[in-house]
């Protein structure tokens, strides 16, 4: 590239370096005391054969800087340059002083755009399945292995062990009966048990940790009702005291489970933290309950547990390595490890798993309690991302004095931005606005929704523009009418069916997800099979069948409309929905409304009346009475080494720091935009 | 024998002019700068008794600046077809929406400008936030329902005009693997093509059963020819291709380079991109479906070895004289060699296989250091038609300057 006659600095800056925006600050330790005592400030670093550094004064002389004087020439060609810090050190005796490695670990990651979206390399190296490799095969490793499995994570494995390459999408449901989720779960605990795979302890799903931070979850919503609309928190945490937990913000409250979300919030959106859930996700949730609840009635510490999760996405690397779940008593974490759903694939594909090889008991309705201390891969009806929105939605159904109605309504037609809107079905009061909002675009609506609503965000500052927009708006919303009217005449009447109540109310809840398609669809999953993917994948590196490197569109091979991309794409979108299959078909109850067929549908209606009748499923009701006893062991437990007398409070705190977590505004220095270059 | 003429120039920028733009609908121009303002300035023709319309005299006059509230440089702007909003994209990241607070709605503004009476303010009415880092590029599709906007980010976004004002991001589509430079609306359907360091240029459209995505990556291949030289102009455009010829042959290009710029002709068949080193490649639509595969067709060197930073069409530029081929259009290319060229694109003779035309391009005319040793970064042909005898284009520099420039001949 040339560069221009006439080159200016300016700040413009159009080349790119991948990791920008990750400066840690360097710390700079005892420098003053160096000084105090007189040594002498000219110093070189000079580095050993062990990769040690050694900071050497290069002078003996206290005056003028002298640029190494004392390193002969001939130091470096005999010696080299392992022996010049080594000699110094000899010949100035104590002057060599070696220096603290700096070490970067996942803490000090700032999920910048620099590393983690781009490469992914240190996530991996940090947090592998090679890791668990080293502790499965390390005999002075005594701490009790656990390992905890998403729901998403099994559907995801029975899906790819079941599809084969050249099984059509309509024979996939046949394909499945060959392996249920609760099989393979108990497959994999039965393999893992075994000592020659490590002797885990426990192999369990998170399911039971998902009920409990469903709980809690509806609990904090309540809490933030209670604020109200928009307004900040109760009591807001300021920075001398950043140790209390949050009380809770006000409403809309925005599901916290996706760490994708999160920590695209804590960096690009530092003022709408305030309204996202503080309870622990299922992954968490998991963490307190192996560490701190399992650990103590093991009568073990929590250092003594090595704890692993599986999930279906990446980002929860980066949220199990927060310092929230840390604990500087123990010095541990919640989670020691996280594997995605394809790791943990990869780690029993090493071991030599066999997943169709059947174990005893696996098809026994309850887990037997030797095997597991909770209910396994209990239901939550609603999506399979989690179920926030629905689990909440059925609780205030349910706590509502009157029979409710629920209207659902695509956001553009969309099956990843749904909103829900809860009625009184007599009068037709609006309860409650929610919605889901899956994957990067729609949450960039949701954001600039919720900005709007709560005014924490200023959008605009003029209105008078509004209606020249409108005239303009209005053409293009007609026109794309009139293309769908051939298809769907339920459109035209859709804007009427839904009150203008309903549009004015502002959110109330929002599950929100970074992917499109939910966690099933998460960046850790095992990726779709199709039957051409070894040509596809071929192609797409642009190396033909002999592997010769080609350019197809160079050299004049017309591809045909369906291009590789577009492949790929689809066999993507079909390929997550045989997976949302596998989740509700592996369990016990049929899920309320998971729209499987895919139909648009543009305004549904659901009774709820039956719902508050119906008797809660016994599993669930297990779940809570064991919940509820696990909650109150952590409370009792608290109680003995508090001395508060105030035992509601203490009840509270405990419950909070089970449950709860906190985030924080990821500064703007870091943005990579002020930084300038 | 078609020759550009100086105007004038319009001084005011404290910092390089990225870019302008002609207001579709009323007499005002638009640049925007490092400087973070956008300055507005009005014209009006004082025509000449002379029917053909050769000695109409253009005047140019500073109507305001917009100081905005970007933080950081402005490196584009678009106005809406509507010729009532303003968009600008800034490497602060975000894209700003601009309307006059205007209590004359309605009332045509070639006379508001003309009886030099009001001045209405500019304001931010929204602000669209969501790139990484900096905004590169905004574009207004041809009905004015669509923003899209490109970032160093490599990311490529649609906003739709909701009918409350305010804009809902409908698409964002990550297939560039490095900086997107710029992108382009087709002039009449929503085909959205986007130009990258990567080398590449996508282009994307709606799929009805999904999303916006991409339906075709143009890489382009051929490569540069020597501009070919209009008959007329010959011994002057002869000479200065001559003076540029280096002391040392540069070997044909092999690297991938950059695509700077992209612009669709009038009749929306052709597109015509603009690479680093200096050439200009036209692209031909094999089809009239929305996806239909577009086809490089030819690639000239224009700009040296220098980047050629932007295109634009001169609408309704009919075939010339009495030639025998089928005339595609005129085009302006700019670039970091400070040259203007003007260009004629044609269609050559059918080959005998009866499935490609080349298309020839052939540089009518040139204007050397058109912002003395400075890189031009913008131009834009006005399309309004003000005067009979001539085309009005602008440009804008690194020197700051923004500069009008007059096509006369046509």
């Amino acid at each position: 590239m040339a560069f221009s006659g006439a080159l200016q600095l300016t700040d413009l800056d159009d080349f790119l370096a991948p990791s920008q925006a990750c400066i840690l600050p360097v710390k700079q330790k005892n420098k003053v005391t160096d000084q105090a005592q007189g040594l002498n400030p000219d110093t070189d670093i000079h580095i050993d054969a062990q990769n040690n550094y050694y900071e050497v004064a290069i002078s003996s002389k206290p005056s003028t800087a002298a640029p190494a004087p004392t390193l002969k020439p001939t130091d470096k060609t005999v010696g080299g340059t392992d022996s010049v810090g080594v000699l110094q050190v000899q010949q100035q005796g104590a002057q060599g002083k070696q220096l603290e490695k700096a070490e970067i670990s996942l803490n000090d990651c700032l999920a910048c755009s620099g590393c983690v979206t781009s490469t992914e390399s240190m996530l991996i190296t940090l947090q592998s399945h090679l890791e668990v490799q080293t502790y499965i095969n390390a005999e002075d490793d005594n701490r009790t292995g656990i390992l905890t499995i998403s729901p998403q994570t099994l559907a995801s494995l029975v899906t790819s062990y079941t599809e084969t390459p050249s099984s059509s999408s309509s024979s996939s449901s046949s394909s499945c009966q060959g392996l249920t989720m609760t099989q393979l779960l108990r497959r994999i605990r039965t393999f893992f048990s075994s000592p020659q795979n490590g002797g885990w302890a426990g192999v369990w799903d998170t399911t039971f940790a998902r009920h409990l931070s469903l709980r809690e979850h509806v609990a904090e919503y309540k809490e933030r009702r209670l604020v109200g609309k928009g307004k900040q928190a109760l009591t807001p945490t300021s920075a001398d005291d950043p140790g209390t937990p949050l009380k809770g913000g006000g409403l809309p409250m925005l599901a916290s489970a996706c760490p994708g979300w999160v920590c695209y919030a804590e960096k690009a959106h530092g003022d709408l933290l305030d309204f996202v859930s503080h309870t622990r996700s299922s992954q968490g949730v998991m963490g307190s309950l192996v560490k701190q609840w399992w650990a103590a009635e093991r009568k073990k510490t929590p250092k003594d547990v090595y704890h692993v999760t599986v999930m279906p996405c990446y980002d929860k690397k980066l949220e199990a390595s927060r310092s929230d779940f840390y604990s500087e008593l123990y010095e541990t974490r919640d989670v020691d490890c996280v594997l995605t759903t394809g790791e943990l694939d990869l780690l029993l594909r090493e071991r030599g798993f066999n997943p169709f090889q059947a174990v005893s008991g696996e098809d026994a309705h309850e887990v037997s309690p030797r095997d597991s201390p909770f209910p396994e891969l209990i239901s939550h009806s609603g999506t399979s991302s989690g179920s926030y929105l629905h689990t909440l939605i059925d609780a205030l159904a349910r706590e509502h004095h009157n029979d409710t109605r629920l209207v659902t309504r695509p956001v553009r037609g969309s099956e990843d931005h749904v909103e829900y809107i809860l009625e009184d079905a007599a009068t037709g009061e609006i309860i409650f606005k929610g919605a889901k909002c899956y994957g990067f675009r729609n949450l960039q609506n949701l954001v600039r929704k919720v900005g709007k609503e709560t005014g924490v965000k200023a959008v605009g500052r003029g209105i008078g523009a509004s209606k020249l927009s409108a005239a303009v708006a209005a053409r293009r919303r007609a026109g794309k009418a009139k293309l769908a009217a051939g298809q769907d005449s339920a459109v035209s009447s859709s804007a009427s069916s839904i009150t203008e109540q309903a549009e004015e109310r502002t959110l109330d809840y929002v599950e929100v997800m970074a992917c499109p398609g939910g966690c099933v669809n998460g960046g850790g999953q095992m990726k779709p099979k199709s039957e051409n993917a070894a040509t596809a994948a071929k192609q797409a590196a642009g190396r033909d069948e002999e592997g010769y490197s080609r350019d197809w569109e160079m050299e004049g091979v017309e591809a045909p409309k369906t291009q590789i991309d577009e492949g790929m794409r689809w066999s993507t979108k079909s390929w997550v929905a045989k997976v949302e299959k596998v989740y509700w078909s592996g369990l016990p109850t049929p899920p309320q409304s998971p729209k499987a067929d895919g139909q648009d549908q543009v305004v549904a209606e659901e009774e709820h009346k039956d719902r508050k009748i119906s008797a809660v499923d016994p599993q669930i009701e297990i779940a809570n009475k064991i919940g509820q006893q696990i909650i109150d062991t952590i409370v009792e437990s608290s109680k003995k080494s508090l001395s508060t007398t105030n035992s509601a409070e203490i009840a509270y705190e405990a419950r909070i720091n089970f449950l709860r977590t906190r985030y924080r505004k990821v500064e703007g220095d870091v943005s990579g935009l002020t930084a300038k270059w | 024998m078609p020759a550009i003429e100086f105007v004038t120039e319009l001084p005011g920028h404290a910092g390089p002019a990225w870019a302008v733009s002609w207001n579709p609908c009323r007499p005002i121009l638009a640049s925007c700068s490092s400087d973070k303002t956008v300055r507005l300035y009005g014209y009006n023709v004082k025509q000449s008794t002379d029917s053909e319309g050769a000695n109409d005299r253009f005047e140019f006059r500073f109507l305001q600046e917009i100081p905005t509230a970007h933080k950081r440089t402005i490196r584009s702007i678009a106005w809406s077809p509507n010729g009532k909003s303003l968009a600008t994209g800034s490497f602060d990241s975000t894209v700003g929406i601009w309307e006059e607070v205007d209590e004359y709605e309605g009332v045509e503004g070639v006379e508001r400008y003309q009886d030099d009476s009001v001045e209405k303010e500019w304001e931010c009415i929204t602000t669209l936030e969501g790139h990484e880092s900096e905004c590169k590029g905004v574009s207004w599709s041809s009905d004015g329902t669509l923003l899209a906007s490109c970032s160093r980010d490599k990311s490529v976004w649609i906003w739709e005009l909701q009918a409350d004002g305010d804009f809902e991001c409908i698409s964002v589509m990550m297939e560039h693997t490095q900086d997107v430079k710029s992108i382009a609306w087709h002039p009449s359907e929503e085909i959205l093509a986007s130009a990258s360091y990567d080398a590449s240029i996508y282009l994307f459209a709606d799929d009805p059963d999904s999303d916006w995505s991409p339906f075709q990556k143009l890489n382009p291949s051929l490569p540069a020819a020597p501009a070919s030289i209009s008959t007329e102009g010959s011994t002057s455009l002869s000479a200065a291709t001559v003076e540029s010829t280096p002391d040392f042959v540069v070997p044909p290009l092999q690297e991938p380079e950059t695509v700077w710029s992209l612009a669709y002709s009038p009749c929306g068949r052709y597109l015509a991109s603009g690479g680093d080193s200096g050439g200009i490649r036209i692209w031909e639509r094999s089809g009239n479906d929305i996806d239909s595969r577009w086809i490089e067709r030819t690639h000239v060197e224009a700009h040296r070895a220098r980047a050629c930073f932007a295109l634009s069409w001169i609408a309704g530029s009919g075939p010339a004289d009495g030639a025998d081929e089928i005339s595609v259009g005129r085009l302006v290319s700019v670039g970091g060699d400070g040259r203007i060229c003007l260009w004629n694109v044609a269609k050559g003779e059918m080959q005998q296989d009866q499935t490609s035309q080349p298309i020839q391009m052939q540089l009518l005319t040139l204007r050397e250091q058109a912002h003395t040793i400075y890189d031009i970064n913008s131009v834009a042909v006005l399309q309004r038609n003000v005067s009979p005898g001539a085309r009005l284009f602008a440009t804008a520099g690194d020197d700051g300057g923004v500069k009008i420039w007059r096509i006369s001949d046509m």
